[in-house]
């Protein structure tokens, strides 16, 4: 028999502090559905993603059901297309992600990720295939998502890729115009990409994983932010370390959460479990922010002197509380700040107060990067190239994940408000306080080498 | 020997629970499964014990009213039950929340019975000027969760009240930290 108290504390956390399961991912490798020819290619692609993922959205509302729990995004990552693309063209390219998006909408999927190439050390012709496709596939479809590798602890940086991947991001912008540039809002570039991943835009099924396999992303920060503020309702002395202690707990139980609904799904699916990914993503509705967790622990100008500490109290507690609840925790394991997803952290960017520097140091030891951020149109290919650049260095240096995920909005200006709707949310363009000024550097491309610390053995 | 069942109902105060057991120990008793509970500043207390065949219900009951004056107590006979009668499946949480009106209780359970689940615990709490309504029930295996998920909220909104039920693994996962692959394996072995 439970008790009454672990009835009611996790009742509490279902009625009012909106547990739940943030995303149920299924890992499907596709390297069996290579082919010469471009039109079987894409067919074998869309069946076997047909084949693997019809019942998945089925299977989450029965499990869903049965535990009184929303699972909030059913989402499909595929292994790194540009596996299938050597010998092929840009056009088979768009095929393929074609097949992807048309798939996706048949079992009922809202996005699916793994438009993806692994480029941290060199490029294949099919992932020059794959980079060169981008625009063209990301204008012709509205659930596929891409991401690229383009350095790691080990590797280095491969500056020749970034600077391709960037004028690719700007010419996407130019080629979904009529949507202010919404097709570079899906896609990551990233260092240290992990291969477990189940949160878009960056997911992608890595070559290390198994043939299917579920991940699942826990509840979101609102969780995490009432905890908070019962503690501080409680005693408004709360010191850090209470605050830190408060989280861990939490997080330990929706960690618990998120496992027991994944492996319940992948049974169900009859595939393997994979992970869960502790990281806290937002979303742009109000109680559903961490950027207000920060405001809830005393930052009440979020890009103040502290806030990079806060940052890295809410990671490092989400992290320890986690780790103690499973032993099948990865991705990217940590606090999102994605700006425009986030409702708090867009409007302190819109007050000013949270400039993209400020960010940059934020990403030094938030779970991921620069995420979801509205440049202006007069960005150059240099510029975000740079700004890849600086989160990669930060990324491999520190051993952890960096993203970029920038928006050249075109025709905009510094101050310009965007609204994509939905879950990507809206913001303002920002800018680098000095955006120019580096292009000689970026320019030199090569391989920036992999850190000192990379030779481990 | 002999097994009782006995029941006790009385205005709560300190040292209750030890006149009770003085009371069963003097009379050379063994208690058995013992339960209690306090509702309204009144203590109720249900438990079995074993005794000697001498004893019957009603000099059990005279001792036990001797102890106690303004208790009400009953004492049955407990013979061991040959079939259960507490059905098997799925241990669930039932949650609702309102306002205390009327009727609501004997709606609740009125949706459970119909359906033969049973309740193995209910519990009441008050917040923020709402009553919420806690029960721990069986379901019976082969239940259509989805179904009747979707048919309690739906039954419980006509109350104005918002509902719930949740698979028990989710409070034990929650508060226990073994392997959640146990969990569910222990579900799996009793067809949850």
């Amino acid at each position: 028999m439970l008790t009454r108290q672990d009835v009611l504390s996790t009742i509490r956390m279902v009625r009012e502090e909106n547990l739940d399961v943030r995303a149920v991912t299924l890992g499907i490798n596709l390297n069996v559905c290579a082919n010469p020819d471009p039109d079987r290619l894409a067919k074998a692609v869309h069946d076997r993603i047909v084949e693997k993922a019809g019942q998945l959205v089925r299977y989450c509302d029965e499990v869903s059901d049965k535990y009184g729990l929303p699972i909030v995004n059913k989402r499909i990552a595929v292994s790194p297309v540009s596996l299938l693309l050597e010998g092929h063209t840009p056009a088979t390219a768009v095929k393929v992600c074609q097949a992807l998006d048309s798939a996706a909408e048949k079992v009922h999927i809202d996005l699916l990720g793994g438009f993806s190439a692994l480029v941290q050390k060199g490029i294949t012709p099919g992932e020059r295939t794959l980079i060169a496709s981008l625009p063209d596939a990301l204008r012709t479809t509205h659930r596929v998502c891409a991401s690229f590798n383009v350095g790691t602890t080990k590797a280095g940086i491969n500056v020749d890729a970034v600077n391709m991947i960037s004028r690719q991001i700007i010419k996407t912008s130019e080629m979904t115009r009529s949507s202010r540039g919404f097709g570079c809002a899906k896609i990551v570039v990233f260092a240290n990409q992990p291969e477990d991943n189940p949160f878009m835009a960056g997911a992608m099924l890595g070559p290390g994983e198994p043939e299917c396999v579920i991940n699942v992303g826990v509840s979101g920060p609102g969780v995490v932010k009432r905890a908070v503020d019962r503690m501080t309702r409680l005693d408004p002395d709360v010191t850090l370390d209470e605050l830190a202690e408060e989280i861990k707990h939490t997080a330990f139980r929706v960690t618990r959460t998120g496992e027991l609904i994944g492996r319940e799904v992948a049974t169900r699916l009859d595939i393997p479990f994979g992970v869960v990914d502790l990281s806290l993503a937002p979303t742009p509705r109000v109680g559903d922010s961490v950027g207000e967790i920060y405001q809830s622990m005393g930052i009440r100008n979020i890009g103040a002197p502290g806030t990079t500490a806060a940052v890295m109290l809410l990671n490092d507690a989400v992290k320890k509380g986690g780790s103690f609840a499973s032993s099948s925790v990865g991705g990217l394991s940590g606090a999102f700040i994605p700006v425009m997803e986030d409702h708090a952290l867009s409007k302190a960017v819109t007050d000013g107060m949270l400039t993209l520097e400020k960010l940059e140091a934020m990403t030094a030891v938030c779970s991921v990067g620069l995420d979801m951020i509205l440049l202006p149109g007069d960005t150059t290919a240099e510029t975000i190239a740079g700004i890849i650049l600086d989160e990669s260095a930060i990324g491999i240096t520190s051993r952890k994940t960096t993203g970029v995920r920038v928006i050249p909005v075109p025709d905009s200006q510094t101050g310009d408000f965007v609204d994509f709707g939905g879950l990507f949310g809206s913001g303002v363009v920002t800018s680098p306080a000095c955006p120019i000024g580096a292009e000689d550097f970026i320019r030199r491309g090569g391989h920036i080498p992999a850190p000192l610390h990379s030779l481990m053995n | 020997m002999v097994r009782f069942i006995v029941s006790i109902l009385v205005p709560d105060r300190t040292g209750l629970l030890r006149d009770v057991t003085g009371v069963i120990y003097a009379l050379g008793g063994n208690i058995g499964q013992i339960r209690q509970t306090v509702v309204n500043g009144y203590f109720h207390l249900i438990f079995t014990a074993e005794m000697q065949n001498s004893n019957t219900p009603d000099t059990v009951r005279g001792k036990l009213k001797n102890a106690l004056p303004n208790a009400e107590v009953v004492v049955q006979n407990c013979p061991e039950l040959r079939d259960p009668v507490i059905p098997t499946g799925a241990k669930f949480v039932v949650m609702t929340r309102g306002e205390d009106r009327p009727g609501t209780i004997h709606g609740i359970t009125t949706f459970l019975s119909d359906r033969a689940i049973n309740i193995e615990d209910w519990m009441v709490e008050e917040d923020a000027g709402q009553v919420v309504y806690i029960a721990q029930v069986t379901v019976p295996e082969n239940t259509d969760f989805r179904k009747l998920q979707s048919e309690f909220r739906a039954e419980m909104s006509k109350r104005n009240l918002t509902a719930i039920f949740c698979h028990e693994n989710i409070f034990r996962a929650t508060t226990e930290i073994g392997p959640i692959r146990a969990l569910l394996n222990y579900s799996a072995a009793d067809n949850y």
